[in-house]
């Protein structure tokens, strides 16, 4: 087991010991008792056995001295579950969406979301958790901390830990939620407050940060080779579509190897276009959370699966439309909202204005 | 042997030949073995999910089967396991054959209705196959909402095949209560009732309470997935949470469904082989009742991370402690039972020792779950994994064996080898617990469970755990190949090999089809030897 990473921590693995103590010790008197019995009282040695039919003190005896034990195991686990629900008053608020096959923490204040959890040493993060009506119920586990709390379509839910040292410690779903379920492994960071702040401020800028829709649009441009689409890609799509692009990992998952059949169309301008928006009815989320420039970058990481010349371009014109439509050529907004909530929105107006 | 009465009349298993008298019979004994021939075809099925199960994880990465082929497995084990074995299996086979016999009628109550439930048993089964047919389906044995409703699996199957199970499970309860209140030997009164006889009543309640929920539950499923009622379906404003309320509310009693039987075959075998009264009949006899009524109102311990009220949780905590005391005070009695008694160390025994130390650590392992913070940890862990075969297969399972190797001799007149039985008994201790054991430890470093794959920090449980389970299915093949041998060259058995007082064995082995020519007079409890000593 991890060493205790926090007072949450400490206080339930207290518990642990105490309940697992007497358990333990209560398993090996009932197993030693018995064995001592069986070797005592054999047929060789016992021939007769003697009649006893009860005592009623003994029967007294081990309802109340267990009924008492169990109080008391009762009571410890109470004490640690307390804590785990009375969160700090100055705790830092995280967003949790979790979706199949992947993690979503949303930093409301800033506006930015990550697909790892970040947290500085020292302070209390108050996770505020869910999941989108249309996806499966998840759980968040962060065995470090000994935390565990559902996220239910369509509920809140809530946990929170108090970081001590940095670190990175896993973040499993625990709630079987599919195919991917196994797969649905993050992280959490834990920084050293300074470098907390330098990460947001990072994040911060990567989303505000202008597209320029000719740099956006060619996958040789600096912007877009600085950005690591394959890794992005691994993260978000590889669950459905494959390390191939192949699709079909879950049901009408597109290839990305054919141009055929595509659901709007499989010019860049087109792929970046479901990545805001999703594709209605199916598993394809919006990924509107996404900085801009990962969308490009992306989009042109999905293109190339396809290996022939002739996928189609688009047009100038479609280039502008996409830009106007996203405003993309502005600074960005920030992202406060729960990113499948905002895309449905979104594409009931597209689908409206359309 | 007892030939003037094996003479006298047919044994059950010769009164009538051919396929057809067995699939029309209505004697309750061959019900009985209808039952343990299609449950032990099962129970084998699933034991090969359960091997690829630990195949597949005997290494980090995918092996062969995949995730999605995994999900497919874990399911059918556990449909398979659950509703095909370890509910029906003691009730339905040694409870039809015995209940009747130890209170001294000559069949139940509704001998028709209980080849029905068989076949509603046979009919589940074939649904239940029938779903791996076309492609298996991968919701977990749990059913849970949304994933059900939003899998592109056939989940109709399965749910139709627990929903007909269901039915044979409430059919069975209902003859057993009829039964014993109706059919009983007036020299019976209820506190000479033999304790398997006990618990197979209270069993019987669970069974007929519990079961109907979760018909209902899992029909509307069906109606979510096929109408779209939205009474789960959040996008709806349906809940989620309130599916997992109504499955536990069955789910958790059926646990007491699969091992309340189970203790009362430890309750049965225990005093025989000490040749000394039962310690505490009456408390042993009770707590089964308590177990079936407490445990009926813990179901929320299943659910302390879904989201349910802090106070929920711990109202839900507090009564799930109190469901250990009952279950101690069996543990209890049973060790005094043995306290200067003249213990033979024979097969049966070894299974009910095993018993109890398996479900003692099952139990105990079972209060780290019950308190609120610890459970928060290993909840959805392997840790629940272990704990759960601890106490089904440890609990249920094992006594499953343990009966089978206790009333074999009465069942088909034959006894099997003893020291292969030690030798098969040995390799499945062995085996049980280098399976499950280290399952503990990685949930408590924070395995998940149903997780097809594992990160490598991980691999030294998962490969302990694997090879466990290699000896573990050696063990129960020597076990069956040795009871499979002593049907046929197996030595004949005569009335009372063991030196039991309860009814059974009281009539010859086989017995004939109708065993009591008049009732049996009842004159003493159902473990006093010591009396029986002194007149004979």
């Amino acid at each position: 087991m991890y060493s205790g990473a926090s007072e949450i921590a400490r206080e339930v693995d207290a518990a642990f010991y105490w309940i697992g103590g007497i358990c333990v010790a209560l398993l090996i008197g009932i197993t030693a008792v018995m064995v001592y019995f069986v070797i005592r009282y054999r047929r060789a040695r016992s021939p007769q056995a003697a009649h006893i039919e009860g005592s009623l003190p003994l029967e007294i005896g081990w309802i109340v001295v267990p009924t008492i034990l169990v109080l008391f195991m009762f009571f410890k686990g109470y004490e640690g579950f307390k804590l785990m629900r009375t969160v700090p008053e100055d705790a830092q608020v995280v967003e949790v969406v979790g979706q199949r096959w992947f993690w979503t923490f949303i930093y409301p204040e800033q506006g930015i979301t990550s697909d790892r959890l970040y947290a500085p040493v020292g302070k209390p993060m108050k996770l505020e958790m869910t999941a989108p009506v249309d996806d499966v119920v998840h759980s968040l586990y962060l065995p470090a901390f000994r935390v565990k709390e559902d996220c239910v379509p369509g509920r809140k839910s809530y946990l929170w830990f108090q970081p001590e040292q940095e670190g990175r410690y896993h973040i499993f779903c625990a709630e079987y939620c599919g195919k991917d379920h196994s797969r649905m492994i993050t992280e959490l960071v834990v920084l050293s407050p300074e470098k907390y702040q330098a990460w947001l401020q990072r994040k911060v800028e990567d989303r505000n940060k202008p597209v320029v829709m000719a740099q956006a649009m060619d996958p040789e441009s600096a912007e877009i080779k600085e950005r690591d689409g394959a890794a992005l890609f691994k993260t978000y799509c590889v669950s459905c579509h494959g390390a191939e692009g192949l699709g079909g990992l879950v049901e009408n998952a597109r290839n990305f190897t054919s141009l055929a059949d595509w659901k709007r169309s499989p010019k860049i301008t087109d792929i970046y276009r479901t990545l805001e928006l999703g594709i209605e009815g199916t598993q394809m989320r919006s990924f509107s959370n996404l900085p801009p420039w990962d969308r490009f970058a992306l989009a042109h990481h999905v293109a190339a699966f396809y290996k022939g010349s002739d996928r189609p371009q688009a047009s100038p014109e479609e280039v502008e439309q996409l830009n106007k439509d996203f405003r993309l050529g502005e600074k960005q907004e920030p992202r406060r909202t729960i990113p499948i909530e905002q895309a449905k929105k979104a594409y009931v107006e597209d689908a409206g204005g359309g | 042997m007892d030939a003037a009465a094996g003479a006298a009349a047919p044994n059950y298993l010769r009164a009538g030949k051919g396929l057809a008298s067995w699939l029309t019979t209505t004697d309750h004994k061959r019900i009985g073995i209808l039952y343990l021939i299609a449950i032990l075809v099962f129970f084998l099925f699933a034991v090969c999910l359960g091997l690829m199960i630990r195949l597949e994880l005997f290494s980090p990465g995918e092996q062969f089967v995949g995730n999605q082929g995994y999900n497919r497995i874990l399911t059918l084990h556990g449909i398979t396991m659950i509703f095909l074995f370890i509910i029906p299996s003691v009730p339905a086979v040694f409870g039809n054959f015995f209940l009747p016999i130890q209170i001294g009628a000559n069949d139940v109550s509704f001998p028709r209705l209980n080849l029905a439930s068989w076949y509603f048993y046979i009919g589940g089964g074939l649904f239940a196959l029938g779903s791996v047919i076309l492609g298996g389906v991968d919701t977990g044995w749990t059913f849970y909402i949304p994933y059900s409703a939003d899998t592109a699996d056939n989940v109709y199957l399965p749910i139709l095949a627990a929903f007909i199970l269901g039915w044979s499970s409430i059919l069975t309860g209902l003859n057993f209560i009829v039964t014993v209140h109706r059919l009983r030997v007036p020299s019976m009164p209820w506190f000479r009732m033999p304790l398997f006889v006990w618990a197979l009543y209270a069993t019987s309640w669970i069974q007929i309470l519990a079961t109907p929920v979760v018909g209902i539950t899992l029909l509307l499923i069906l109606l979510e997935r096929f109408l779209g009622i939205g009474i789960f379906d959040p996008a709806k404003e349906g809940d989620p949470v309130l599916y997992q309320h109504l499955f536990w509310i069955y789910s958790h009693p059926a646990v007491y469904i699969m091992v309340l039987p189970a203790m009362g075959i430890v309750s049965e075998i225990v005093p025989v082989f000490c040749r000394k009264t039962i310690f505490g009949y009456k408390f042993i006899a009770i707590s089964s009742l308590a177990i079936a009524g407490i445990g009926s109102l813990v179901w929320g311990h299943h659910m302390f991370t879904s989201g349910m009220a802090d106070l929920e949780r711990i109202v839900f905590s507090l009564l799930t402690f109190l469901v250990a005391i009952p279950s101690g005070v069996k543990v209890f009695n049973w060790l005094a039972t043995m306290y200067k008694g003249s213990i033979r160390l024979a097969t049966p025994f070894l299974y009910a020792l095993a018993f109890i130390f398996l479900f003692s650590v099952g139990g105990f392992t079972g209060l780290l779950q019950g308190a609120l913070s610890t459970d928060i940890h290993i909840h959805d862990t392997s840790f629940i994994v272990a704990h759960f075969h601890y106490t089904m297969f440890g609990g249920g399972g094992v006594m499953f064996f343990g009966a089978l190797h206790y009333w074999f001799p009465k069942m088909f007149g034959r006894t099997y080898c003893e020291s292969v039985a030690r030798w098969a008994f040995a390799l499945f201790f062995v085996g049980f617990n280098c399976l499950y054991f280290p399952l503990f430890l990685a949930g408590l470093a924070g395995m998940p469970r149903r997780y097809a794959d594992y990160l490598p920090e991980y691999l030294v449980y998962h490969r302990i755990s694997s090879i466990g389970s290699w000896i573990l299915v050696a063990g129960i093949v020597l076990m069956l190949a040795n009871l499979l041998r002593a049907l046929f060259k197996g030595e004949r058995a005569g009335r009372d090999p063991w030196g039991g007082a309860t009814l059974e064995w009281t009539v010859p082995s086989p017995p004939p089809t109708h065993q009591f020519a008049a009732p049996p007079v009842v004159t003493r409890g159902p473990y006093e030897y010591a009396r029986e000593r002194a007149s004979g």
